[in-house]
């Protein structure tokens, strides 16, 4: 029984995972996209095949962060707004915004690798973002002061954090400011004593993602909820997409999209 | 006399400690970058190569119609008040901080798309707001042209019957072509090197070649600036410089061909 | 012809008058809703602020520690290389300057990056970025130029007067502080105001080295943004929002002091201040 749906199963998804970009070959044209950071690994290698398989199309990526994305697609600068966060009813209203989720992402607080620490109560989270608590030995690790560091006010990243993790806690104003996951990833990778937060599928060996309550933010304990600071990944269009920007989407949302691609850069696909 | 020696000795040593520390970053980079190019070819960054030349190209070639025939109205037909209030605003021109000049395009562009929709942060938009930046380099060269140009051989005309475009044309412009050509290579090297500018008109990190005047663009110092935010592993880390070798030798030999003109050199 | 040339000149001119018209139209709904006062202070809505406060402290921190640093540097390079001057390196040397005064900003920035914080986290602990790192590094960026101005200025100064300086039993040393510097206090005050303008006018080396924290900085030691970062970190945010308009209030705040600055340099009759 066991071995027949495997066949099948195997079959279904050769048959799905043989399509490829080839839906882009009757367009032409620039695609542009902007917004979250999270989404821009998945976006470059996406476009990458895109170009390839239709080189008359170009594809333009550009971050800014969730806010951006979502501001830019309504207001028409862009073709595709992407966002770390849902949209808010009053911006879907305003400008008639349809977002699409093409991946399951969780922000993840994270650590340099020299440093010892590798679980945090979410009490203590909070105390150390707000700046009550200012030296890690106060949290089992060395005696060293704690650097912050935060997002901009456009990142969906920071905006989920701060309402999920920090249940709307303040982020002391003494804290750095990156304006980019990536670059949140590289400020903590120089600095030993750094402490920011991140999308779960950015951490690797130059960043350090720890647990929560002794939860790590993994495949497993996402899906299941017991990691709760978790959010979506969308690229919008405003209204209905049409050409180009439906193909693209469409895309996203293919087997192949979501299995070679999304999944490969860390991320939980839909499908 | 201790005062003196002690200022001279302070001095000597001076010039010898901050000539090392700018040799040694001087070699750093070209040394990294030389590597960079060896090891990782420039494929990298050929679209930030081309995005560069074309942006410096657009901007330059804007304002040196608009920078020389301001200089001509200023020395031909203005008068002295007029001559002082242009004065003023070229000054003030040159001097604004970068990032206003960029947000001034970014404002215009919020604007305009209302009106026009199809014009976005674009190489176009980039352009224009570049060439503000590098005008007052233009204007003040073609100025200094003029005002070098040897009075009798006016004089002469003008007394032979000659009228003022033909004064313009067989005499001042060509006195002044060194002085201008001066102009236009600070004004390319200023160009080249811009990073505020184009972060806030549309320079995107990503896109490959540029591909028309409505079409995003990558560029050599965004690509510093972004990618030293973000990089991922140490290949990306040495590509920066060599971005950053090019760029340098870029402005090197342009600042080099038009020195002479900002410390207002009089022949 | 002559209204080609008109229709230019005044197309030219009235930029100036353009952006500072821009930036006030784009700034007066914050002034109106909040008050001066509140604009600069900041209102606040929980987590992030708009109050261009603390970007306006940053900028005078960062310009006036690196005009400093700069004008010991440009000031005491520039003696050194008037007392060497006459042998055949000091041709070269300053050559070399010129080369260094067309390094662009954001090259400087990025070699700080990977040559200075390393030091700094390893000195004073954190994240290396500082208002001192911004300053170092700004510094070093302001310097040749102003050490091409200052030398410029000496070489003007007749050599006869160097003669009489020996001539009654000094040396270099003497010439330089009881002659040179005197009399041609003139520039270094022009080129000290210059290098100021274009410290207070820098972007991206506060981006990169000085941390942009909100916070007002009261230590070399700490983060900050400046004037200039604060448009370059808030320009993609929401129209409607007052932090975007704080942005247009940092641009008058600095094209105010731009304006300022070339007033009094022309005041102080150096024209040319290219």
């Amino acid at each position: 029984m066991k071995k027949t749906f495997l066949a099948v199963f195997t079959a279904i998804v050769a048959l799905y995972g043989s399509e490829n970009a080839d839906i882009f070959t009757k367009y032409e044209g620039t695609l542009r996209i902007a917004g979250g950071t999270a989404h821009i690994p998945t976006m470059k290698a996406v476009a990458k095949e895109i170009e390839k398989s239709n080189p008359r199309i170009k594809v333009a990526i550009a971050g800014g962060g969730s806010g951006v994305g979502i501001k830019k697609v309504g207001e028409g600068l862009v073709d595709i707004g992407n966002a770390g966060r849902a949209v808010t009813d009053k911006e879907k209203s305003r400008y008639g915004l349809v977002p699409f989720k093409w991946a399951i992402d969780a922000i993840a607080v994270a650590v340099n690798p020299s440093n010892p620490v590798s679980n945090l109560e979410r009490e203590k989270v909070i105390d150390i973002f707000a700046g009550r608590i200012k030296n890690w030995k106060e949290v089992g690790g060395k005696d060293a002061p704690i650097d912050i560091y935060t997002r901009d006010s456009a990142s969906g990243t920071r905006k989920v954090f701060w309402k999920k993790m920090l249940s709307k806690g303040e982020i002391t104003p003494s804290a750095n400011f990156v304006n980019s996951n990536g670059a949140m990833k590289r400020a903590i990778a120089n600095d030993p004593n750094a402490i920011g937060f991140v999308s779960a599928g950015f951490l690797d060996d130059s960043v350090k993602g720890i647990s929560v309550d002794g939860i790590y933010p993994d495949k497993k304990h996402i899906l299941s909820g017991e990691y709760g600071c978790k959010r979506g990944l969308y690229s919008i269009t405003k209204g209905q997409p049409e050409g180009l920007k439906k193909a693209f989407i469409d895309y996203m949302l293919s087997p192949h999209v979501q299995h070679d691609i999304v999944a490969k850069k860390g991320f939980i696909p839909v499908r | 006399m201790s005062g003196d020696r002690l200022l001279l000795h302070i001095s000597r040593v001076v010039v010898v400690a901050i000539t090392a520390i700018y040799l040694s970053i001087l070699f750093h980079i070209i040394i990294k970058g030389i590597d960079a190019i060896v090891s990782l070819g420039v494929s990298d960054i050929t679209p930030a190569i081309w995005g560069s030349l074309t942006l410096v190209l657009l901007s330059v070639t804007m304002a040196i119609p608009l920078g020389v025939s301001s200089a001509i109205y200023m020395e031909l037909y203005g008068s002295p008040k007029i001559v002082e209030i242009f004065d003023i605003s070229f000054e003030i021109l040159a001097s604004i901080p970068s990032i206003v000049i960029g947000l001034f395009g970014f404002a215009t562009l919020i604007a305009l798309h209302r009106y026009i929709p199809s014009f976005r942060a674009s190489l176009l938009l980039a352009s224009i707001s570049l060439c503000i930046l590098v005008l007052p380099y233009i204007v003040k060269a073609t100025r200094l042209g003029f005002s070098e140009t040897p009075s009798d051989h006016k004089a002469v005309a003008y007394s032979l019957g000659a009228t003022k475009e033909d004064v313009l044309f067989r005499i001042m412009l060509p006195s002044a072509r060194g002085q201008i050509k001066k102009g236009i290579f600070l004004a390319i090297a200023r160009s080249a090197e811009d990073t505020a500018v184009i972060m806030l008109t549309g320079a995107v990190a990503s896109y490959g070649f540029v591909d028309g005047l409505l079409s995003p663009f990558e560029a050599l110092p965004f690509y510093i600036y972004y990618t030293s935010a973000v990089y991922s592993d140490p290949g990306e880390l040495l590509s920066i410089y060599e971005a950053a070798l090019i760029l340098i030798c870029l402005s090197a030999i342009f600042i080099r061909l038009s020195s002479g003109i900002s410390r207002g050199g009089a022949k | 012809m002559r209204s080609f040339l008109t229709l230019s000149a005044i197309v030219t001119a009235s930029i100036v008058v353009g952006i500072a018209l821009f930036l006030l139209y784009f700034s007066l709904p914050l002034l109106e809703g909040s008050g001066l006062e509140k604009t600069i202070v900041g209102g606040g809505d929980g987590d992030l602020s708009y109050g261009v406060l603390p970007a306006l402290v940053g900028t005078l921190w960062i310009s006036l520690l690196s005009t400093l640093f700069a004008l010991f540097i440009s000031l005491f390079t520039s003696m050194g290389l008037e007392s060497l001057s006459g042998k055949r390196y000091t041709r070269f040397v300053e050559s070399f300057y010129e080369i260094l005064s067309s390094i662009p900003t954001v090259v400087y920035a990025f070699l700080g990056i990977v040559l200075l914080l390393p030091h700094m986290r390893a000195l004073f602990g954190g994240s290396g970025m500082s208002i001192l790192s911004a300053s170092i590094v700004l510094s070093l960026v302001i310097s040749p130029t102003m050490i091409l101005y200052f030398r410029e200025s000496f070489s003007t100064v007749p050599r006869e007067y160097r003669v009489v300086v020996y001539s009654l039993g000094g040396d270099e040393g003497s010439y330089i502080r009881r002659v040179l510097l005197p009399f041609r206090a003139k520039s270094l005050k022009v080129g000290t105001i210059m290098g100021f303008a274009r410290a207070s006018g820098d972007t991206m080396v506060s981006l990169m080295l000085a941390g942009n924290s909100l916070e007002i900085p009261i230590s070399p030691l700490d983060g900050a943004r400046t004037l200039t970062t604060h448009i370059a970190l808030l320009f993609a945010e929401d129209f409607d929002s007052a932090e975007f308009r704080s942005i247009f209030v940092a641009g008058l705040i600095l094209m105010s002091v731009t304006i300022s600055i070339i007033v009094s340099i022309r005041k102080m009759g150096a024209k040319d201040v290219g």
